[in-house]
């Protein structure tokens, strides 16, 4: 007897079932050595041939064939410490912080781990890469601790990190703009010359509308590579799209863009030194344009001389006039200072952020700062009587976390007090402390919170800190 | 931050029932990954629930965490966990526990009765719920005929009610075991894509089982066992532990816990020291406490007694067994001894649901646990197989498992020497 007799069977009997045996007889039961009498009523037949068949169907059938997967190559990095593990675990399975907090343990984990030059256990991994899969700050330092195991395991899944750039959907001209939004930001973010490399095979087939909406998210992973295909988008036809080119090539200032910028700025500097006195400088309107100006965006005459500070080099102001950085701030026209704030912040340059932030305290220089600068520069707000004591809390939000330890157990003495001097302040500064502060200050805000009054949610934003650093600080011993 | 004293354990105690209920948790049987940093105690306590409750306790605050549904701070996982850090047994692991609960049955505890009880009563009971049940095999019989007449269709269109209500005349019926199978059925038509062929095979193996307890007198008398554990007849243990008893080594292979439905099970498999494999059984009704479960790989010194019926063999254990220092042993085979070693065990009683397997040098792939000769079997349906691949990484390892209609539901590893429960 073969296997198809006993397929026939097996699929003839369930055809009878399926009607019941009132309609359909039940099959005739093939030669197997063994089986019920057929004489039988037809459903008590039916049923001794279902018996036969599950008995079959478990402990007979032909096993099915399959080979072993290519194995992961052996691990390189070791894995991190017993107790380091146990706190990764904790955090995946039931994490002792609110969940929002959560993912940034994970990835204070993952970094330390990285420093240490450790990997996550294996049992973390599948639960890593579907947190990572939603977060892209956990998919960002991920690979660098998931060990050759990781790599491998990524082959193996059924969405593996990085997906959305790493098969092109088979229809890409029906994609929805927010989809290749988040597709192109997700490869810029960690893969920023296949980002670069998508939009380029896109781009001749996009809207104007969807062109500058992508060109944008070039500012992830920004190098020179991306240079050329921002000059070509200087010659788009949307104005939208060629701004928004612009926008990023100042911030590259070794740019072919920046460097006509500079030129141009060079031509308008004027320095006057007066003996005795401080020096002063002028900025002198073109009298006539170059012929890039249009196609780099100078169309405005108004405000040409705005976009000329804002897109040039600052390495052309240290030049063109010969002064210190601190005395170009200092006597830089003030029409000049938004630009040159602007310049400032697109190519992140700190000796100018901090000298425009003394001639000028704008909150958005607040990330160029050095931490003891960043500290002078907030400090002093958290007195009652500054004038600007009031919008105190807003400053603190622009600087960057977690904030240095003077600042923070600054921040932290003014919460101390009864009658929230600053009035709204713990409102402002409360949802800022779970980052804010810095692991440094852990025993100053449990000092705080032992001996502070106030409302209920400031209370507990201080509460939440505190647990959150606690933790940090178990990582860190976890890992020493 | 120093260790608390017991005192300040006691005193961050919500209530005394809270200290009480901890007291008997703090031993290290339930707990695994229990560890501690200046500012934080955490560990893993096994309860009665499928996944073990995490527990941590941030020392400074302090604040308690517990993935338990008890509303109290701190729950008695997070003092119990405080109270062990206390008595410095943090951080050891403590694979074998030191209170085996939920070994040994009952009825295997309690003293002796004070009066033996009356033979002739016992018999005459006896006589009484074999006539109930053997009403309400007959009864499960015709009303199997009649789903045959009417087909597999249209007993699919009956309401859950249907089933459910021939499963609550089989429990009249003092048949349990039959009830369980009959109530599953219900339920599974709406979820398998194959369900035709699932209650083809669910009937079938019903009918073969009612057919053999009606001719039960012609059969030996492990089958028979077999046949009236199958229906739901309990043996006493009392009975159990008057069969001869197998003293030695007991290994744990892996557990599996069913907590679905209104009928929670746990099997926990032990290699004997004879070389077979046995399962402790338990099961509860919802919200009942089973026992706590052992940990793979954890080897104990005891006294088993073995269920009469075919193997594998349900196992009592007299008294609680201790934690032995012998290192575990995984003496597996390949999947086509496997295979024929549950065939060989289907044949004798074909209604048997799950084979234990114990397969050496296996990988995982595509849904699928391969051995080194290229035989596969599908894993078990809800395998988490990315853990699987993650834990193995593509390399042959020992797995012990459970199979079932087919399928194999994996439930321990060892992977480089290391014991991995799942």
């Amino acid at each position: 007897m073969s296997a198809s007799d006993v397929a026939g069977w097996l699929a003839a009997l369930e055809a009878s079932a399926l009607v019941g045996t009132r309609r359909r007889p039940p099959p005739a039961l093939p030669a197997i050595g063994l089986g019920p009498a057929s004489e039988a009523d037809p459903a008590e037949q039916l049923l001794d041939q279902a018996g036969l068949a599950a008995a079959l169907r478990r402990a007979g059938g032909p096993a099915s064939r399959g080979a072993a997967p290519a194995a992961a190559a052996p691990e390189a990095l070791p894995e991190a410490p017993a107790a380091a593990a146990q706190l990764l675990m904790l955090l995946l399975d039931q994490p002792p912080v609110e969940d929002a907090a959560r993912n940034s343990l994970i990835v204070a984990w993952l970094w330390r781990a990285a420093r240490s030059g450790v990997r996550a256990p294996h049992a973390t991994l599948p639960a890593l890469l579907e947190i990572a899969r939603g977060d892209a700050d956990v998919a960002g330092i991920l690979p660098r601790v998931w060990g050759t195991r990781g790599t491998w395991l990524q082959g193996h899944v059924d969405a593996p990190l990085g997906a959305p750039g790493a098969e092109p959907a088979l229809d890409r001209s029906a994609m929805a703009l927010p989809e290749r939004v988040a597709e192109l930001a997700f490869l810029r973010r960690f893969d920023p010359p296949a980002g670069l490399q998508r939009l380029e095979a896109d781009w001749d087939g996009l809207a104007a509308r969807e062109r500058a909406g992508l060109i944008r998210e070039l500012v992830a992973g920004l190098s020179s590579a991306d240079e050329s295909f921002l000059e070509a988008a200087l010659d788009d036809k949307a104005k939208t799209v060629r701004g928004a080119a612009a926008d990023l090539l100042r911030r590259l200032p070794g740019s072919a863009f920046a460097t006509r910028m500079g030129r141009r700025l060079r031509g308008a500097l004027v320095v006057e030194r007066h003996p005795g006195a401080a020096p002063s400088i002028e900025l002198r309107e073109p009298e006539e344009l170059d012929d890039d100006a249009a196609r780099d965006g100078l169309t405005d005459a108004a405000e040409i001389l705005d976009a000329i500070v804002a897109a040039a080099p600052l390495e052309v102001w240290r030049e063109g006039t010969g002064l210190p950085i601190f005395q170009i701030a200092a006597v830089v026209p003030e029409r000049f200072l938004g630009p040159l704030t602007a310049a400032a912040q697109a190519q992140a340059d700190r000796p100018f952020a901090e000298a425009l932030y003394r001639r000028a305290p704008d909150d958005h220089l607040l990330p160029l700062l050095s931490d003891d600068s960043l500290t002078e520069a907030i400090v002093p707000l958290l007195n009652p009587h500054h004038p600007r004591a009031r919008t105190a809390g807003a400053t603190i939000a622009h600087a960057p976390r977690p904030w240095p330890l003077r600042l923070a157990t600054s921040v932290l003495s003014t919460l101390h007090g009864y009658d929230d001097p600053l009035r709204y302040f713990r409102q402002q500064v409360g949802p800022l402390l779970l980052e804010g502060l810095p692991v440094s200050a852990l025993g100053a805000a449990r000092r705080t919170a032992d001996s502070t009054f106030g409302t209920a949610s400031y209370r507990r934003s201080l509460l939440h800190a505190i647990q959150h650093l606690t933790f940090v600080q178990s990582i860190e011993e976890a890992f020493s | 931050m120093t260790v608390w004293t017991r005192q300040q354990v006691q005193d961050a105690a919500p209530d005394a029932a809270s200290l009480k209920a901890a007291a008997t948790l703090a031993t290290p049987a339930p707990w695994s990954q229990t560890g501690s940093t200046e500012a934080l105690v955490w560990g893993r306590c096994q309860g009665s629930g499928g996944s073990p409750y995490q527990v941590s306790v941030d020392l400074h605050g302090p604040a308690y965490r517990c993935s338990c549904p008890s509303r109290k701070t701190p729950c008695k996982h997070a003092l119990a966990l405080l109270l062990l850090w206390s008595d410095g047994s943090l951080g050891a692991d403590a694979p074998i526990p030191e209170q085996a609960a939920g070994l040994t049955a009952p009825e295997a505890t309690r003293s002796a009765p004070a009066a033996p009880p009356d033979p002739e009563a016992q018999a005459r009971r006896a006589q009484q719920r074999l006539a109930t049940m053997d009403a309400g095999v007959a009864d499960l019989r015709l009303w199997l005929t009649d789903l045959a007449r009417g087909g597999l269709a249209e007993a699919r269109g009956h309401g859950g009610r249907w089933w459910s209500d021939q499963a609550a005349r089989l429990v009249d019926a003092q048949t349990p075991g039959l009830a369980d199978r009959v109530r599953r059925l219900g339920p599974a038509l709406e979820a398998r894509p194959d369900w035709a062929t699932h209650l083809l095979d669910e009937l079938g193996r019903l009918w073969t089982l009612t057919g053999a307890w009606l001719r039960r007198e012609a059969l030996d008398a492990d089958s028979r066992a077999d046949l009236r554990v199958a229906l739901g007849w309990p043996i006493p243990s009392a009975e159990v532990l008057r069969t001869p008893a197998l003293d030695g080594t007991w290994q744990v292979l892996g557990a599996h816990r069913d907590l679905e439905g209104d009928y929670q099970q746990q099997r926990t498999w032990y290699l004997a020291p004879d070389g077979a494999v046995d399962v402790v059984f338990e099961s509860g009704g919802r919200g009942q406490a089973l026992g706590v479960p052992q940990l793979a790989g954890a080897v104990v010194t005891g006294r088993g007694h073995r269920y009469p019926g075919h193997p594998p063999r349900r196992l009592l254990f007299d008294g609680t067994p201790s934690p032995s220092a012998t290192a575990p042993a995984w003496p597996g085979g390949s999947i086509a001894a496997a295979r024929k070693a549950a065939s060989d065990a289907l044949g004798v009683s074909p209604w048997r649901d799950v084979f234990p397997v114990l397969l050496t040098g296996v990988t995982f792939d595509a849904g699928r646990v391969v051995d080194a000769d290229g035989d596969a079997w599908p894993l078990a349906t809800g395998t988490d197989e990315v853990r699987l691949l993650a834990l193995t990484g593509g390399h042959p390892c020992t797995a012990f498992g459970e199979l079932e209609a087919g399928q194999l539901r994996v439930l321990t590893l060892v992977v480089e020497g290391e014991v991995i429960g799942l």
